[in-house]
């Protein structure tokens, strides 16, 4: 029950996962649109252990979940920022950034893939708020 | 329904769940067994020279080795526009420990392979998986698909992304 001061920040294994989650966006960009993705399965992971409220959790991962989240938002702001940078290029090619390089077709094989993993956030969310909400009248 | 006999789906999730970590002998085991899959599915690969056609990107070495590094992210994002600095430590880190030696390439990244695999065993293990679930599903891992090939390639940023 006292979740929150069982775990408030990311200290020793959980530093060690979260570099590791950094330096895999580093690697490559792809890996970076994962981290959201493994921050819900860490939150999951920590209720299915602790045996949690999906509220307690998160507030007991508050710090590591920040932290994350802070990653995630910094290494796709540095990979926009490149792309905006040199529509031109390579990168900015093969995601039709220009209107000589825009092709409709693959902008929809883009949007079938990618909004696949913003829908599995968006849909676990949702069930994550929605059980928390669910859990608040029980408690009181 | 009598809730008393059958307890709910959610008070069988609110129940502490016990993480039990696979033992030094099991992890030891393991990892013995991995690397002996890798070998026997990937060891031709030993004997290969480096690929004519992507390889020679391995060896473009500046004044130092974090020049290099500095140098290549730089060219990485106004080639290519790609931001890839974890990548870049990888060849230049690489290229430092291995050398210009194909077989100690190809070496390393069966190793970082066998790795990954073990990581994702102990992983899996830990989350409270049975043995024989636990090696299907990094069998599967290993061989369906068309993934695999980051386990034998020196490019793909995927094999270090993935460890």
């Amino acid at each position: 029950m006292n979740a929150a001061r069982r775990e408030s920040g990311p200290t020793g294994p959980a530093a060690l996962a979260l570099t590791c989650l950094a330096l895999a966006g580093l690697a490559k960009e792809s890996f970076v649109i994962l981290v959201p993705a493994l921050l819900l399965f860490w939150l999951t992971c920590h209720r299915w252990f602790h045996g949690d409220s999906w509220g307690h959790a998160l507030r007991a991962l508050r710090g590591t979940l920040a932290v994350g989240i802070s990653i995630f938002s910094l290494h796709i702001a540095l990979v926009l920022a490149t792309l905006m940078a040199l529509p031109a290029g390579y990168s900015g090619s093969m995601v039709g950034l220009l209107s000589a390089s825009f092709d409709p077709k693959h902008w929809l094989d883009l949007v079938s893939v990618v909004p696949l993993t913003v829908r599995i956030a968006l849909v676990a969310t949702i069930a994550v708020a929605g059980l928390t909400w669910i859990e608040q009248p029980r408690r009181r | 329904m009598d809730r008393t006999v059958l307890p709910s789906v959610d008070v069988i999730a609110s129940r502490p769940h016990q993480s039990v970590s696979p033992s030094r002998r099991e992890g030891v085991a393991a990892f013995l067994l991995i690397a002996t899959a890798f070998l026997l599915l990937f060891g031709s690969v030993l004997d290969a020279e480096f690929y004519v056609v992507e390889d020679h990107i391995l060896f473009r070495r500046g004044p130092t080795a974090f020049g290099d590094w500095w140098t290549r992210v730089v060219q990485d994002v106004q080639a290519y526009g790609r931001f890839r600095p974890g990548y870049q430590a990888y060849v230049v880190l690489g290229f430092a420990l291995l050398g210009p030696h194909p077989h100690l390439w190809h070496a390393a990244v069966l190793l970082c392979g066998s790795a990954t695999c073990w990581f994702l065993y102990a992983a899996l293990r830990t989350l409270g998986a049975d043995v024989v679930s636990t090696a299907v599903f990094v069998l599967l891992v290993l061989l369906t698909g068309t993934q695999h090939w980051i386990w034998i390639n020196l490019i793909p940023a995927e094999t270090s992304g993935m460890l």
